[in-house]
């Protein structure tokens, strides 16, 4: 028994290291996470120039938030505060939130303008070559992945509205919050998948 | 003169800055012109005439299809009708297939019409006009950027005994495009 189980885990480890390794060496060949699957480590550099790795989060939770400030579904959950609220809540709660500019023309100095603006005070990831961006096969701004101990448990859109304005907020339900709820709560997450809806990710 | 063209220059140049990350954009989106056309002059009581919201786009600019792909979203109207006047859906042609590296997306350039049968109650009185008002909401996009885009339109037919045709030819076309595009398959497309 105990050796099937670790024949098991080493069987599972080998293939999460060949489905790493795979997608790394190839960026053309996207969508390599998958929910229930590991997230693939990456690291880059934050609007200030600070270097941040995802698996040096360990067994926090971590929210990617794919962002272009210039989209207008971006606005939209800016403008009256909400996604900052909402990422404010949950780091109260241990959540790291990260946001991923994977735009092939934004650069550190254009985010850390942006976060200044925009009261942003978690780090803005610079990802102008897009290789993070494929690697997690992210399409459009946002898209949103939720991480519980180094495996995706979320993916796809912030919430269940599909518009640019504000107001169609406060009417939707909100996916990512669902699924932090569920993970904090130690329960499985019961919608682990939705298409994303927003502008297209603007890939250099 | 020297003094003041500086000054202007300078503040162009912050209020560039400044717009580059306002969060408004929603007023003014002028890469795709919709109008609003009736099918008909003339109504009669109980039979449907179609109206058309007619884009018209700039060069490099897109709006979506109902099934904008992984990315975008599609035009959507609310409709203001005299009372026991009813909207169908709206009908899209098919649309282009554009493929970038953040996926497929199902999209019209250049100009594209979309129609919605409007169905008039049972009895209008001879000689009224009726006035059907669209509330359109879209997202453009070029390569760069995509903007929301809303427009208020407006317009207005009169009750007769006998129909009378508005823009047949284009209206034929347009019917044309709408029912090749019913067998569209986005996953035959890729």
């Amino acid at each position: 028994m105990k050796v099937r189980s670790t024949i098991a885990f080493a069987v599972a480890l080998t293939a999460a290291v060949l489905v790493g390794y795979g997608v790394a060496g190839d960026k053309h060949d996207h969508g390599s996470a998958a929910v229930g699957s590991v997230a693939p480590d990456f690291e880059l550099k934050d609007q200030n120039g600070n270097p941040v790795k995802l698996s040096s989060y360990g067994n926090n939770v971590v929210v990617l938030e794919w962002f272009n400030n210039e989209c207008p579904f971006v606005k939209k959950q800016y403008k009256n505060g909400d996604m900052n609220k909402l990422a404010t809540k949950y780091k109260d709660q241990g959540v790291i939130w990260l946001a991923v500019d994977s735009t092939g023309t934004h650069n550190a100095d254009h985010n850390k303008q942006v976060a200044g603006e925009w009261s942003i005070d978690r780090p803005i990831l610079n990802d102008p070559a897009g290789e993070v961006g494929h690697l997690y096969d992210a399409k459009t701004t946002p898209h949103m992945y939720v991480i519980n101990k180094g495996t995706l448990v979320y993916k796809g859109a912030i919430d269940s509205i599909v518009s640019t304005d504000s107001e169609d907020i406060a009417k939707a339900e909100n996916y990512v919050a669902k699924a932090l709820d569920e993970v904090l709560a130690g329960k499985p997450v019961s919608t682990p998948e939705t298409k994303s809806y927003g502008c297209s990710v603007k890939y250099k | 003169m020297h003094f003041t063209r500086t000054k202007l220059a300078a503040t162009a140049a912050v209020s560039l800055l400044t717009a580059r990350f306002i969060f408004a954009g929603a007023e003014a989106a002028p890469h795709a012109r919709p109008q609003l056309l009736a099918s008909q002059t003339a109504i009669v009581a109980g039979k449907p005439f179609v109206v058309a919201i007619d884009f018209e786009l700039d060069p490099s600019w897109h709006v979506y299809w109902k099934d904008p792909g992984d990315s975008g979203m599609p035009p959507s109207v609310m409709w203001t009708l005299p009372p026991g006047f009813t909207a169908g859906e709206l009908r899209f042609p098919a649309p282009k297939v554009l493929k970038t590296s953040a996926g497929v997306n199902y999209v019209y350039a250049d100009r594209v019409a979309l129609l919605a049968t409007i169905t008039p109650p049972a009895e209008l009185k001879t000689g009224d006009t009726y006035n059907v008002k669209a509330d359109v909401k879209w997202l453009e996009c070029d390569v760069n950027v995509c903007l929301p885009g809303k427009q208020s339109l407006g317009t207005s037919v009169v009750a007769a005994d006998q129909a009378s045709p508005n823009e047949p030819e284009k209206f034929a076309q347009w019917e044309a495009a709408v029912k090749a595009g019913e067998g569209f398959d986005p996953k035959k497309s890729e």
